[in-house]
């Protein structure tokens, strides 16, 4: 009883010594980023610098050599101005789908799964907007170089779509028709090798022909005369595809649907068969 | 005056809920009740960034609008001169996408040994944990 | 003395901040782990509603998808494969094990 007195006592000790600590913490982080002059009450009048530069040069077609052809500023700059970070990013949500395989290592599928689901009212309306919310999904990632969106929304909003059909369709609707773990890897895997041929292909085109490009370039520059174009014919019509972003913007989407839908499978197993196939037991 | 008073208002609700998450974390003792706070840390720290870049006036998104498959008309210096002075900083908007992916990825990371952490303790609990390791190791 | 002009886009975002916090500190003090899991959902909707009064339209369509759906799925997936309660001290933690009680000693 006193050794139980007595962790009680430290037990609140040690959340007001947390509790200091913390709001101390808070209180010098807020007043050194408002006495540094990034944060103004109330807003600025008018824009930064570097925000005007950017929303100047990117769609103006009277001076082509920063211009990356989109009117979508946030996608332009996502892609063709900062491209490389994108690249990393992918590649690190590309770690978090590994460590899914590792809860079913040893997990080999099988078709005993029956499609049970909910009730017959809610099999029938989930099974008429799993038609329209992938066409909207799709949509997204489509005109995501001239509406917001692009290809990681388009993605995740598929994910969404896969999700509501495990709850309510039960896990049978995906065993049924094969959806292994192998064959979304490698659509995940399809979709990376895509973004990397893109940006290191006007590299490898340059250095054949004697001019330097570099990694993740999207239109003609003076100083590296290699782009991807910005519009195409087709019978007459002229159609603005702004060069290398809608095929990375596809290239993504395929990459995120795969990974997510891979992700929320391994989630919704039976309790026994990550047991069996995860393991902690080897 | 009134416009002063809302916006230190909003500022220090963000900063807020960043000290209840923070000291969320570090003192309820179940692991599923420190994920949730994480997520939130997370998602906070991304609208204070969005925050930063606004300006006062009308406000619109950063898109120039009116251009399709089809139809796009040559734009000038003339009608970009208008579309900067009124719409909003990109750049915040570029780092919090990348922010809320990686955001996501270290989350299914983090819930994925919590499941299998589980399997090996049979309980979630960070005290009875460490009860269980001491009476393991001696 | 002049009164400045004050936006309903400045009288709106303060008032999902409200919401925000309200949702948060709830969501801290709630031991039913289901129940907190949805008050963490509703403080979602209330920031994709602040991130559409401040401009930014493609935070929208990621965060919707992001943080309302997959989040809340998530973390109710990681309840059902563990436990669902959340015990505030000790006692009532080895009580309801009712192993090692005095193993500790």
């Amino acid at each position: 009883m006193n050794e139980s007195k007595g962790m009680k006592n430290k037990d609140t000790t040690k959340e007001i010594i947390v509790a200091i600590f913390a709001s101390l913490l808070i209180i010098v982080f807020a007043s050194a980023i408002l006495f540094s002059g990034a944060i103004a009450i109330p807003p600025q009048p008018t824009n930064r610098p570097l925000a005007s530069f950017y929303l100047r040069t990117t769609y103006n077609w009277e001076f082509k050599w920063l211009w990356s052809s989109s009117p979508e500023v946030v996608t332009s700059i996502l892609w063709d101005h900062r491209g490389i970070d994108t690249v990393y990013e992918t590649s690190v949500f590309f770690f978090a789908i590994i460590g899914a395989l590792m809860l079913i290592r040893s997990y080999k599928g099988g078709s005993k799964y029956k499609a049970v689901g909910m009730s017959v009212i809610a099999r029938s309306i989930t099974k008429i907007t799993l038609v329209s919310i992938p066409v909207i999904a799709l949509s997204i990632a489509i005109h995501g170089h001239l509406t917001p969106g692009g290809g990681f929304q388009g993605g995740s909003v598929f994910a969404i779509s896969t999700l509501l059909a495990i709850i309510a369709l039960g896990l049978g609707f995906f065993m049924e028709r094969r959806w292994t773990k192998h064959r979304l890897l490698g659509l995940r895997t399809l979709g990376l090798m895509i973004i990397g041929f893109i940006a290191i292909s006007l590299p490898i085109i340059g250095f054949f022909r004697g001019y330097s490009g570099y990694i993740m370039q999207n239109q003609w520059k003076p100083w590296s005369p290699l782009g991807f174009g910005y519009v195409f014919n087709l019978f007459g019509i002229e159609i603005l595809y702004s060069g290398s972003l809608l095929f990375l913007n596809l290239a993504e989407f395929l990459a995120v649907s795969a990974g997510l839908t891979l992700a929320f499978i391994a989630l919704a197993l039976p309790k026994e068969d990550i047991r069996k196939g995860g393991g902690l037991d080897d | 005056m009134i416009n002063e008073i809302l916006w230190s208002y909003i500022y220090a609700s963000v900063i807020a809920i960043i000290a209840i998450t923070v000291y969320g974390m570090a003192s309820r003792p179940h692991i599923t009740k420190k994920l949730i706070m994480l997520s939130i840390l997370s998602d906070t720290a991304c609208l204070m960034a969005v925050l930063i870049g606004v300006h006062s006036g009308t406000i619109k998104p950063p898109v120039f609008p009116g251009i399709s498959f089809t139809n796009h008309p040559q734009v000038g210096t003339a009608e970009l001169d208008v579309f900067s002075y009124e719409a909003v900083d990109p750049i915040p908007q570029v780092l919090v996408v990348t922010a809320i992916v990686i955001g996501l990825a270290v989350l299914l990371f983090l819930s994925y040994i919590a499941i299998l952490l589980y399997q090996k303790y049979g309980t979630l609990d960070v005290r009875l944990i460490e009860l269980r390791r001491e009476r393991d190791s001696v | 003395m002049m009164i400045e002009q004050v936006t309903i886009c400045t009288l709106l975002l303060a008032l999902f901040m409200t919401y925000a916090i309200i949702l948060t500190y709830k969501t801290l003090t709630e031991t039913n782990l289901v129940k907190a899991i949805i008050y963490s959902a509703g403080q979602a909707i209330a920031y994709t509603l602040a991130l559409i009064l401040l401009a930014a339209p493609d935070l929208v369509l990621a965060y919707v998808a992001v943080g309302v759906g997959m989040y809340t799925a998530l973390f109710l997936f990681v309840v059902s494969h563990t436990e669902n309660h959340e015990y505030e001290s000790l006692e009532e933690a080895l009580k309801a094990m009712e192993v090692d009680v005095d193993e500790r000693v």
